[in-house]
């Protein structure tokens, strides 16, 4: 092995010196994997230099070849809003080391002719997204563009891992592989417990070099801890009575990132400030996914530019560029996770040696327990892993037909190249099978389809050869990551961004809404475009966006009881001051503790309640509350209304339950848990709104084309609607099952939720009557708004019931009892 | 079934959402929209072609059941115009040789306003948006109309109902108003839309296997 240093290295080793830096070991080690023609991945907290220890590769190897044209790398990123500026950054790069390389960048803000030029002369590194690399796919001569490709860097790959997109850069990849032998994979990722195994999942197998930098800048965690307790809610509610403290914290910085869990958060909270700080709306910004490009693309530039002192986000800054230094990182809402909290303090201070800093904000009461037992857990370095997905079918199939459109593919061909990649490894025969099947014919349940034809057998090829049904899918590619979009735009016709079709069907013309940081006035809606203009009075509603709900990861749930147990005992601040809450929570109830599980039961003028804390995370209790409301509805004729959050759940009857509380035991036994909870989805809704998704990326519902309204009006169906009826005439439909599969697995957490169970019989489960809503049931309580319901009665029974309540209920105003009963929701 | 005075005739309303009139032994349904199943899979999305056959055995049995001379279609009978090779042809030329006594009438709707004459074949008969047969007149789309009380469809109507600790249903329902009333969809692949009923409307709703009347204190009556 050559150890002596090529052309290539000597000439970054000048570059850098030039700009008064000096290569880390950990770039070192990566540019002699690469060089060896390996794949890796290196894993780093932000800022590092971790771009220039895969990009100083490629380059070195452009210095050294003969200028050969054509794309040599592709660089994908999860998200769009960062391909500008990582473009720039890559230019910079291969300019500084004369390397004549041209860098562009694809993603679907790309204008058409821009992405058609890019076809004609292609540029020698293309930054993308996975879904623009689906979408290139689907055209017939991507495989001529991509036939000299050497490299594919997956940068962020932590936040594709785990999710369907991630699976679809694993079919991209497999499909890479294949079109160019020798081809090396390098991913970036920040720090997870199972990196070995995201490599693995990066590379379709073992035999890379997994290359970590050591972290030795220290992060400090800090929370804003608020005077007085009492007349602090115990709610998940915004929070921003800390507001005069969190302006504090802004004006005493230069330059701040305030990150919110939820895009309506992020929207609540940019008013906020405006209305507490006029004079601060110049360098104020509100940069999240929904929001129009060119307004997110200012925000990033201002940043940079240093032009604002804050820009109030939400995940869409959360994945770092190398550059952009921030003072402060504000991180309102627990992170619900230690490397999430961890990435984003990495977000400040990014001078090497300085020290990373995040201060949080609680928006209720328990939310400062979390912050304190996120920091406990950071120093002792218990991150969460994050587990990749597999056998996700629908994103099979929308691969299948994307193929079909760029060209065709050979069925036995394309299976061995599908089987290469780790979600698909175990793909049996017969699944894929159903895949052909579903896709050609529609399934397999003969007869069942007539007149379906996606896609069709040519000269031993699998095509599309209808145009209409080929554009369609490629409209629909980018379903993975996003729901139904309406546009927001103004009357006079600029952008505003896109909003979810779920609440502005809901909007009647003249209903006001914020958004995008502005009070908007709805004027009208046409197909999938919502027209807008400005409000004069104000108004509180905000858009509700799907995602960004997050559960408790188990290692900060863990902590989180620990904390709790020792209740007033524990030094931190945080635990000084919810003190009193802590023991009002004893007095009337019991503290968690990790050996115990708690229960209460509390009777209201609403009706009975049965509150547990597993402290296992929204999803698991989710899964629990169903299943238990099932078991005990299965013996005996009953209603529940079903509510839970990341500590625990509730079961609520109109009807006392006694005898099932007093077998509460057998109820939570982990036996028969599978069969259980697969007899009590066909009850519940729940499989029902996880086939919403599976609906959409396999093609089952459509988006429409935008300024079309009346074919897209004939295609309107309702995922809950389709899923009834296959559930009815296609029992045999694997998106069916997978809907129940991910349900299992992934919505409800089995595994997690089976750990519960086996847990809660081997603790001491203790059950206490408060005589009121304790500091824990309060909160879940309150989050009303996710509630489901369960019923083993007749439906008959539950009207009637509903009627009495109601006539009781009643004033003398009869209108108003109607009004009251029918309410839409 | 639920016995039903409408307007001084009786009316007959069944859980499998239709409306039998004895008087002039018709079988009101709305909302049929069959074929929608097919324009689907047309664009390239599957939906089995289950929901075809069941509807049309749904109201072959009401058919019988009621011993009906005619069925009357309130308004979107197809979802679009049928291609001449759509399994629907096939099944709906079936259905209507099995009976050939029975007279189908259809009020065009929004969706199939264009599909009128022969294009579903002879036994299919065509009638006027509005057409009267005191004391009613057969419309698509709810309103008012000086002539009569209008049996309409068009709008898919459900309702949302709260319960107490937070229960909550959703039920498709037969709206009658002082002027019109409202059939729920019949086609089992069509959706519903959310109603708000006013304090003096009567309420059927429509449940698994059954009926319940949900209107205010009065008698069933309008």
């Amino acid at each position: 092995m050559a150890q002596a240093e090529t052309d290539g290295e000597t000439a970054i080793r000048r570059w850098f010196r030039s700009r008064g830096w000096t290569p880390l070991e950990f770039q070192q080690q990566t540019w002699d994997a690469y060089d060896r023609g390996g794949s890796g991945l290196v894993n780093t907290p932000t800022g590092s230099g971790k771009t220039l220890a895969v990009w100083g590769g490629p380059l070195a190897t452009a210095r050294a070849e003969a200028d050969k044209p054509g794309l040599k790398v592709l660089w994908i990123t999860p998200l769009r809003a960062l391909a500008r500026d990582t473009v720039s950054n890559l230019q910079q790069a291969a300019d500084g080391l004369e390397t004549g390389w041209r860098v562009d960048g694809r993603t679907g803000d790309t204008p058409y002719s821009r992405k058609n030029r890019q076809r004609q002369a292609p540029p020698d590194a293309l930054v993308t997204t996975p879904e623009s690399l689906s979408v290139m796919f689907s055209y017939p001569d991507t495989a001529r563009l991509l036939s000299g490709l050497q490299c594919v860097v997956v940068d962020e790959w932590h936040e594709l891992l785990g999710n369907k997109r991630g699976v679809q850069l694993e079919l991209c990849l497999a499909r890479l592989r294949h079109l160019s032998r020798g081809l090396r994979i390098w991913g970036l990722s920040a720090t997870l417990s199972n990196l070995d195994q995201a490599m693995e999942v990066l590379l379709g197998g073992p035999g890379g070099t997994l290359i970590t930098a050591p972290t030795d800048r220290p992060v400090r965690i800090r929370a804003l801890v608020p005077e007085t307790i009492e007349r602090f809610p115990w709610g998940g509610h915004l929070g921003v009575r800390l507001l005069p403290q969190v302006l504090d914290a802004i004006e005493a910085a230069g330059s701040t990132l305030l990150f919110t869990n939820t895009r309506s958060q992020a929207e609540l909270w940019y008013e906020a400030i405006i209305a507490a700080r006029p004079a601060w709306k110049r360098s104020l910004a509100l940069h999240h996914g929904s929001v129009d490009r060119r307004l997110r693309t200012d925000a990033e530039e201002g940043l940079a530019a240093g032009r604002l002192r804050c820009v109030v986000c939400t995940s869409s800054l959360d994945l770092g560029v190398d550059f952009s230094p921030v003072d402060q990182v504000i991180q309102v809402g627990s992170p619900k996770g230690v490397a999430r909290l961890l990435q984003r303090a990495g977000r400040s201070g990014h001078q090497p040696g300085v020290e990373s800093q995040i201060l949080c904000v609680p928006t209720h009461a328990f939310e400062l327990v979390e912050i304190a037992a996120a920091r406990r857990a950071a120093e002792a370095g218990l991150i969460e892993s994050r587990r990749p997905l597999t056998r996700a079918l629908d994103v099979l199939a929308q691969h299948l037909v994307t193929l079909a459109v760029g060209g065709g593919f050979e069925e036995q061909a394309l299976l061995r190249e599908v089987r290469t990649s780790h979600a698909f490894r175990d793909l049996s025969d017969g699944e894929w099978r159903w895949v052909i099947d579903f896709v050609s014919r529609g399934g397999d349940a003969l007869k069942a389809y007539p007149r379906f034809r996606k896609i069709v057998l040519r000269d031993g090829k699998w095509v599309v050869s209808d145009r209409r049904i080929a554009t369609m899918h490629r409209m629909s590619i980018g379903t993975i990551s996003s729901d139904a979009a309406v546009s927001v735009r103004w009357a006079s016709g600029g952008r505003l961004g896109t909003i979810e079709e779920s609440f502005i069907a809901r909007l009647r013309p003249g209903d006001r809404f914020l958004f995008a940081g502005r009070l908007l006035e709805l004027v009208r809606i046409r197909d999938m475009t919502a027209w807008v203009r400005k409000a004069r009075r104000r108004s509180r509603t905000v858009p509700r966006w799907q995602g960004g709900r997050m559960p408790l990861s188990t290692e900060l749930a863990d902590s989180v009881v620990a904390l709790m147990a020792r209740g007033d005992a524990a030094p931190d601040p945080e635990m000084r001051a919810v003190g009193e809450l802590l023991e009002v929570q004893a007095r009337w109830s019991r503290l968690p503790r990790s050996d115990h599980l708690l229960a209460e039961r509390i009777v209201s003028r609403e009706g009975h309640h049965l509150f547990l804390y597993p402290f296992a995370g929204r999803l698991v209790h989710e899964g629990l509350a169903t299943l238990l409301a099932w078991r005990i509805a299965r013996a005996d004729p009953a209603t529940f209304t079903l509510s839970f959050n990341d500590y625990g759940l509730e079961l609520l009857a109109p009807e006392p339950f006694d005898k099932a509380c007093d077998g509460l035991e057998t109820l939570l036994s982990p036996d028969g848990l599978t069969e259980d909870l697969l007899e009590c989805m066909n009850v519940s809704e729940i499989a029902r709104r996880q086939f919403r998704d599976i609906a959409r990326v396999a093609g089952l519902v459509f988006q429409g084309y935008p300024g079309r309204g009346k074919s897209a009006r004939q295609l309107q169906a309702s995922s809950g609607l389709i899923f009834d009826v296959l559930l009815k005439y296609d029992a045999g439909n694997l998106l069916v099952d997978q809907a129940r599969r991910e349900v299992m697995d992934s919505q409800l957490e089995i595994g997690r939720l089976r750990e519960t169970l086996e847990r809660a019989s081997r603790s001491r489960l203790v059950l206490t009557r408060p005589p009121r809503l304790t500091p824990l049931a309060f909160p879940i309580w309150a989050s009303r708004l996710q509630s489901q319901v369960i019923s083993s009665e007749d439906w008959r029974v539950r009207v009637e019931r509903a009627m009495w309540a109601l006539e009781k209920a009643a004033s003398k105003d009869i209108a108003a009892a109607h009004r009251k009963a029918y309410a839409a929701i | 079934m639920l016995q039903y005075d409408c307007q001084g005739e009786r009316l007959e309303l069944f859980a499998e959402r239709a409306v039998f009139w004895p008087r002039r032994r018709s079988l009101l349904v709305a909302d049929t929209h069959f074929g929608k199943d097919a324009c689907f899979r047309r664009a390239g999305i599957p939906i089995p072609l289950g929901p075809m056959h069941g509807d049309l055995q749904r109201l072959g049995s009401l058919v019988e059941a009621c011993r009906a001379e005619r069925v009357v279609v309130l308004g979107d009978f197809v979802h679009s115009r049928p291609r001449a090779d759509d399994p629907l042809m096939g099944a709906l030329q079936d259905w209507c040789e099995e009976r050939p006594e029975l007279e189908i009438a259809v009020i065009p709707g929004n969706h199939d306003r264009h599909t009128v004459g022969q294009a579903l074949g002879s036994r299919i008969c065509w009638l006027e948006e509005g057409t009267l047969e005191p004391p009613f007149v057969f419309r698509h789309e709810p309103g008012e109309d000086a002539r009569g009380y209008v049996l309409s469809g068009h709008v898919h109507p459900v309702i949302r109902i709260k319960g107490p600790a937070g229960d909550r249903l959703r039920l498709p329902v037969f709206q009658f108003c002082s002027r019109w009333a409202v059939l729920p969809s019949f086609g089992e692949f069509t959706g519903g839309a959310p109603v708000q009923p006013g304090p003096q409307d009567n309420i059927i709703a429509v449940g698994p296997g059954g009926l319940m009347d949900l209107s205010p204190r009065e008698p069933a009556h309008a």
